[in-house]
Formats: C-alpha cells, sequence, structure tokens
C-alpha cells in the first residue's frame, strides 16, 4: 500500500475510527496493530507475507534461546544462525541475480563461455528494512544489551509497524519495543506534530518529489539529447528529488506514529547543510548510518586499530552500505565514493559547505545514472553551453524545490525540525493551507512509488 | 561557509490547546474553493484522449451506417489505417475505431463489443497495435481513461471484474472527477504553469501533451485522430529509448492474452475474419538488432492463434517501417504514409484472403 494512495487513506480512516478504542488496552492494540500492518504488507503481495512472518518467527526464537543461555559457543551458534538466515533471505531475494550477471560478466571478460539463465526473482517490498530491524534486535540481545521480549505479538508488531515497514527509519528493539510494551496516551503534542510530519511528508513527496522527477527523467533516460548544463541541473533536481521522496516518506512514517502515539527516530535532519561527509551520515538516513556505524563498523573494529585500518574499515562499511541500496555495481560505486570522502576526512581534508555539497551531487549522478559508464558518459560531455532548455528546467527547479529550500534554511537557522509550530496559530494556517493546495491542486498525478521502495 | 547548527526536534513546550485549527482551516479553505467551482459549473477539463475516446465509443453507437471493416487498436491504428484506403483496396466501408495505447487490447474488445451491439457483424476486423502495446505494455491509465467511458458504474465495474482486475484509484478520480473540480483542475493549472516555462522536454514517444496530434472531424462524420507534421528528431530520440528499453524477450501481459481470446471467441460467435498487425516503426527501430527479441513473444502467441482458428490471421509478421522524415513518433506516421501503410495492410489482409 502506498502512503500517496487512496488506499492508504481509507486504511488510515478506519485506523483513526478504531484506535482510540484500544489505546489504553496494550494487547488489543498491538494485535490490531499487528493485524493492520500485515494488511498493510499483504495489499502489496500476500505471497510475501510468509516472509515476514518467517523473519519474525525465527529472530523471536533464537532470541529467547539466547536470553535462556550462558553457554559461549551455543550463544555464538545461535547468533551466527539468525545472520546466516537473515542475510540468506535478504542474499536470495536481493543479490542473487546480481552475483550471477556479475559472475557471468567475469567468466566472460576472460574468454570463457557463460550460458546462464537469467534469474528472475521479485525482490519483496521493504525487506532490507525489516531484515536489519530483526538482526540488530538478536545482536542487541546477543550483546546482553536487551532483554529477549516474551511476546510473540509484540515482537511481530516490532518488525511489521506498518508506518515504518517498507522504507524505515530502521528502528531499534530498545527504542521501540518498550513503548510498543507501555500504554500510549494520545495527546495534543503528539496530533500537533503528527499532522504536521504528515502534511509536510506529502508536500515532499506529491509536490516537490514527483514533480521534480517528470522534469529530470529524460535527462537521465536519454542524456545525449541533453547538455552538460541540463545534466548538472538534471543532477540538481535529482538530489532534491530523492531528499524529497526518501524524507517525505520518513516524515509519514513518523506523523503517523506520532498520531498512533509511538516514537519514531528522526531520520533526516536537512542533509544538505552538512559542512563535512561524516557530518552528512549524521543527517541523511540516520536510521541506516547509525545501523552501520553500531553493527558493521565498530564490530570491524572502527577507529580502534590505527589509521590503515580504520580506512579499510571505513571503506568496507560504505561500500556494503551501498551494496544495501541494490544490487548493482553503481550502488557499490556510490557506497566506495562516499567511503572515499570520509577517508579523506580522515587524512584531514576540510569539505565546507559547498565543498560537500558538490561532493554530495556527485554522488547523486553516479546513484541515478542509469550505469557507471553512463554516469562517465554524462560528465564528459563536451557540449556543455546553457540552452534555453536549460533556463526552463531551472525555472522547475525554483518553482518546486524553491519552497522546500526556503523552509529547510528556515529550520536550519532556527535549529528546530519543527520551526513551524511555533508559529502563530494563523501562520500556520496560512502555512498549511498553501501547502495542502500545491499537494491537491499542483502534485503530481497519481501514485507513484517512494524511491526507496525498490531498495 | 560553515554551518554546524545540527537542528534537533524540539517538542512544543506547551502544545497548541486549538492544535487542529490549521489543519481544519486549510481542508476548509480547500472544500469552499471546490464547492465555488462547482457552483460556478467548473468540472473536469477533458484531456485529448478522453475527448477521442468519447468521441469513437459514440461512434461505435452509431447505428446509421453499416461497414464491412472496423478497424481496432492503439494509436497507431487510430492515425496509420486511412478507412478511405481500405474501402478502395479491399471494397466495401471501413471505420476506424482504433483509440490509444492505453487502452490495450482490453480496449479493442470493449469497442468490439460497443460496435456489435448496434451494427450487424463486419467482413473482417483488423487489430493493430505498436509494438510495445502487443509486447505487454500495461498502464494503470487505462482504469482511468476506462472510467471516461459513457456508461453507467455498474457495467463499468462488472466489465472490470470480467477481466479480473482492481480498479486503482485513478479509476475512482477519474469517474467522479466532476464533483472535485480542484482535484482535477490540476490539468489545467499545470498545465499552464508548464507551459509559461516550457517546451515538453525530450519528446515523448507516444500520448504525451507533447505532439501535434489533434482530434478532428472529417467530412464523413467518422471522427479522427490526426498527426500534421513529421518530427524526425524526436522520432530519432525516441527510437534510441525505444531500443534501449528492451533487454530480453518480452512476453503479452496475461490481461492481454485474456483480451485476445475474448476478439477470437467474437469472431468464432459472429462469423466475421480477424486481422492482427502490428503499427508502423521506424526503420531505425526495426533494423535494431533487439527489436525480434522485443516481439517474440507476440509473434508467438500471434501465430500460434492464427495456427488455431481458421478465421483469424496474423498479418504483416515482417512489421512495416519508415523514414523519421514520415513520423510524428516512433508509432504514428503522417500524410502519405499513411495512405502508404494503410495500402501495405490491406493488401496482406487480401493476400490472406486468396491463400484461403
Amino acid at each position: 500500500m502506498l502512503f500517496n494512495s487512496i488506499d492508504f487513506l481509507v486504511f488510515l480512516a478506519v485506523i483513526a475510527v478504531i484506535y482510540p478504542w484500544m489505546v489504553g488496552r496494550v494487547r488489543l492494540r498491538n494485535a490490531s496493530l499487528l493485524a493492520a500492518s500485515y494488511v498493510f504488507y499483504g495489499w502489496w503481495d500476500a505471497r510475501f507475507l510468509s516472509l515476514l512472518v518467517l523473519s519474525t518467527i525465527v529472530d523471536y526464537s533464537l532470541a529467547r534461546l539466547l536470553q535462556r543461555t550462558e553457554n559461549v559457543p551455543t550463544r555464538r551458534l545461535l547468533l551466527a544462525a539468525s545472520i546466516l538466515i537473515n542475510l540468506g533471505i535478504l542474499a536470495y531475494f536481493k543479490y542473487a541475480s546480481f552475483f550471477v550477471d556479475s559472475f557471468a560478466e567475469v567468466l566472460r571478460a576472460v574468454g570463457m563461455r557463460a550460458d546462464y539463465a537469467t534469474l528472475s526473482i521479485i525482490l519483496p517490498l521493504g525487506i532490507s528494512f525489516y531484515t536489519f530491524q530483526t538482526l540488530s534486535y538478536t545482536v542487541d540481545v546477543y550483546r546482553r544489551q536487551l532483554h529477549a521480549t516474551s511476546s510473540l505479538v509484540d515482537f511481530a508488531l516490532y518488525v511489521s509497524f506498518f508506518p515504518q515497514l517498507v522504507a524505515g527509519p530502521i528502528e531499534r528493539a530498545g527504542e521501540l519495543l518498550p513503548q510498543l510494551s507501555s500504554p500510549t496516551t494520545l495527546t495534543r503534542a503528539n496530533f500537533s506534530i503528527g499532522v504536521w510530519l504528515i502534511l509536510f511528508g506529502y508536500f515532499k513527496k506529491v509536490y516537490v518529489a514527483d514533480n521534480l522527477g517528470a522534469s529530470i527523467d529524460p535527462i537521465f533516460d536519454d542524456h545525449r539529447a541533453f547538455t552538460l548544463a541540463d545534466v548538472c541541473l538534471g543532477v540538481l533536481g535529482f538530489s532534491m528529488q530523492i531528499y524529497g521522496d526518501f524524507s517525505g516518506y520518513s516524515d509519514i512514517a513518523r506523523g503517523v506514529a506520532r498520531l498512533l502515539g509511538f516514537h519514531l527516530m528522526v531520520n533526516f535532519r536537512l542533509p544538505y547543510f552538512a559542512t563535512s561527509p561524516s557530518d552528512f551520515w549524521q543527517r541523511w538516513h540516520i536510521s541506516l548510518s547509525t545501523w552501520l556505524r553500531d553493527y558493521l563498523y565498530i564490530p570491524l573494529g572502527g577507529n580502534r586499530g590505527g589509521k590503515a585500518a580504520t580506512m579499510r574499515n571505513l571503506m568496507l562499511t560504505m561500500l556494503l552500505g551501498g551494496l544495501w541500496h541494490g544490487a548493482s555495481m553503481k550502488f557499490v560505486a556510490w557506497g566506495g565514493f562516499h567511503g572515499l570522502l570520509l577517508v579523506l576526512q580522515r587524512r584531514g581534508i576540510r569539505f565546507g559547505w559547498l565543498g560537500m555539497l558538490i561532493a554530495t551531487q556527485i554522488g547523486w549522478l553516479i546513484f541515478r545514472a542509469t550505469s557507471l559508464t553512463t554516469a562517465f558518459e554524462m560528465i564528459s560531455q563536451t557540449e556543455w553551453w546553457w540552452t534555453s532548455h536549460s533556463t526552463r528546467l531551472l525555472a522547475k527547479l525554483i518553482l518546486y524545490a524553491g519552497p522546500l529550500v526556503i523552509i529547510d534554511v528556515w529550520m536550519q537557522r532556527t535549529g528546530d525540525l519543527l520551526a513551524p509550530l511555533r508559529l502563530s496559530i494563523a501562520w500556520q494556517a496560512t502555512l498549511y493551507t498553501l501547502m495542502l493546495a500545491a499537494i491537491v491542486v499542483l502534485g503530481f498525478d497519481g501514485a507513484s512509488e517512494f524511491i526507496y521502495f525498490q531498495f | 561557509m560553515t554551518m554546524d547548527l545540527r537542528p534537533i526536534e524540539i517538542e512544543p513546550i506547551q502544545p497548541l490547546r486549538r492544535w487542529w485549527v490549521p489543519i481544519v482551516f486549510a481542508i476548509a479553505v480547500l472544500a469552499i474553493a471546490n464547492t465555488v467551482l462547482v457552483a460556478i459549473g467548473v468540472s473536469h477539463t477533458p484531456r485529448h484522449e478522453e475527448r477521442l475516446l468519447e468521441a469513437k465509443w459514440a461512434l461505435a453507437g452509431d447505428t446509421r451506417r453499416t461497414f464491412d471493416w472496423v478497424v481496432l487498436g492503439d494509436s497507431s491504428a487510430t492515425l496509420g489505417v486511412a478507412p478511405e484506403t481500405l474501402s478502395r483496396e479491399l471494397g466495401g466501408e471501413a471505420i476506424n475505431l482504433g483509440t490509444f495505447g492505453a487502452m490495450g487490447l482490453t480496449g479493442d474488445v470493449w469497442m468490439l463489443d460497443r460496435y456489435l451491439a448496434h451494427h450487424e457483424p463486419p467482413r473482417g476486423v483488423i487489430v493493430v497495435h505498436a509494438a510495445e502495446v502487443w509486447a505487454g505494455h500495461r498502464d494503470d491509465a487505462f482504469f482511468q481513461y476506462a472510467a471516461a467511458i459513457p456508461i453507467s458504474t455498474p457495467a463499468l465495474f462488472r466489465r472490470l471484474i470480467e477481466l479480473r482486475s482492481r480498479p486503482s484509484e485513478m479509476f475512482i478520480t477519474a469517474r467522479y472527477r466532476d464533483w472535485f473540480p480542484l482535484l482535477t483542475i490540476k490539468d489545467h493549472v499545470r498545465g499552464g504553469v508548464d507551459r509559461s516555462i516550457d517546451q515538453p522536454i525530450g519528446g515523448g514517444d507516444s500520448g504525451g501533451e507533447a505532439n501535434s496530434v489533434e482530434l478532428k472531424m472529417p467530412a464523413d462524420g467518422t471522427w479522427r485522430m490526426t498527426a500534421d507534421q513529421a518530427r524526425p528528431e524526436s522520432v530519432i530520440a525516441s527510437s534510441r529509448i525505444y531500443m534501449s528499453d528492451v533487454v530480453e524477450p518480452a512476453k503479452m501481459d496475461p490481461r492481454y492474452l485474456v483480451a485476445l481470446e475474448e476478439l477470437v471467441l467474437r469472431s468464432r460467435r459472429d462469423g466475421f475474419e480477424i486481422y492482427f498487425s502490428g503499427g508502423p516503426l521506424p526503420r531505425l527501430v526495426r533494423e535494431s538488432t533487439t527489436f525480434d527479441g522485443k516481439v517474440r513473444g507476440v509473434t508467438t502467441e500471434l501465430t500460434k492463434l492464427s495456427d488455431r482458428e481458421t478465421q483469424v490471421h496474423f498479418v504483416l509478421r515482417d512489421w512495416v517501417s519508415f523514414e523519421p522524415d514520415v513520423m510524428e513518433n516512433c508509432n504514428h506516421v503522417v500524410g502519405p504514409a499513411i495512405d502508404e501503410y494503410t495500402t501495405q495492410l490491406a493488401r496482406a489482409i487480401r493476400d490472406s484472403m486468396d491463400s484461403r
């Protein structure tokens, strides 16, 4: 079910009607939210619910066993089983085709025949997100940082909580499970923040991201028909599109969770104001970057093993972080590029705001181009001049991305992501009306998928 | 330039007691604006495709004339098949009930049913589609356009259930758009905004606002969509996209296979011949190495069908291609090329008739 579909609005309306009756009754509330979450997920393809349930049962059971066992080899074995099963499922559904294709290419490169049937595997929605969530739970229980929950329903809801199920934020069990096992209260603050986040999220997705996507897609579909100036504007447009799309999804997810009385973590903190690579990753997809830090970078040794080991750990973490985004060399290259930026920062290179912004744009070119070769072709165009088409494209960027830039500058200057809620009621009403009108009257037609659904 | 401030969410210290006022106000303003638009009689802005669909639907139900040849299909048929050329080459009267790609083969069944409900069966039905439509171009825009067909909602739903399809929200918004002009006026507003800053980018392959297609009513009263100017640069650019899209042999959409069987069923029931054909193509596309892979699934299905049923024929199997300077986009021919394509189509039909 897409957040930007009538199906979801009806679904949410039904929940809004029945939810107040069960807020104080934890078991009933959680069972109902679990059922709703499975309906939400099954709406896309009910067959893949079985994977979600399998992942839930495996990690629930293994964590329970880990909780009871003191024997170290047994505990390691249980942890290894969880990692193998979770990453095995992820590897099969997400990476099998990629590895078969890459292996065949290597064979062909050395002159050997590579006859193989291309795998056609459907990528289950949200698998990268919920797999990381279940995995972190088991690891936390293994590390004795968390008590394994005894309630299967609570755990199943933690894994499948519909607002963040398909595209995050990747919640930590230590943050969400305690909320799920306590009664919730519906407060004015939650409603106020929830409504704002939902409205702002839809604005970012429907007005900013979808309109920008329609304007810049032709450049990435057929870059040869455009000049370098157009390509640069296209990349700039994409940087705002993916920001609007993904942070819009996170905002809607957090807003819906707020209305239900739950707090999800902040996933974006105005990333384009970052002044260094490490600052960027503390602002962009925070739930993933902190996950990678805690469950990959630090276990690899973090910065404890000297300069060379730190660089290696950074590169490995970012390469795998890139691969997490999709089974393609371009995502690996994008991760590698950001790893390189982090390494350069460690070596004392100062980026500053503008330098980091330009570096981020280069990253997005690698990310969005259809392949690495295409990305190189796009920036090595000899026709670089500004055309009337460039002017029109710039006008569209200003029209569709300008309002979001203004709001972000305002939030950055006040240091408050909820700055609009400090306005007087009259100004708030004006802002809400303008945003709703932009969504309804100027929003892009049809329910287009969120970019991060493919990951 | 450095900005070290990393914003955080600070909970409102004193949450507004009337937290609901801004959002209720915003919704109320938009609702009032919508009501005003309804009151002053602003309904939705019809799209070009909807006007065509409504005109063709009316034409299919017009009982004043009967026809020997009925042409169905997407815009490659609508623009590329001239009824007068068919009449000249095959004899008898011909009518073009072609629509556009988003209606797919499913749209052909609907249009044929409409025609058969009001006329005697014709001698032959000619179904022409562009390669990517045959090859399973499935577009949810179908529901939006289907909703524009002027029949009752229950009848529309029945037909959609027959096709085992769940109408999307596009269907609902399209069907009831007259009540929500604020939602649909966006076409008008966005179009105005885009026009003020934009000439269409790139040149779309089909159906977009970019093309120079017009809906016209010739002297014979048969509504026809016409493309009046060639756009060779756009054809060449979109040919490249067209070819790069193809990575493996495409299969026909299962929904289209159902529609194909439905068409065949009607030809068997009412005793008319049915001719399937591909639409015109740019030579660049036809000669590309990937093209045959793209249409392999289509060729297999249509060949199977024509081998199985004596009244079913698959003509122009080698496809007819043209230079870009007589095409408006990858599927639309203009000027004398319309007559040329139709003549080739008619001769293939005649050959098929003669060989029986």
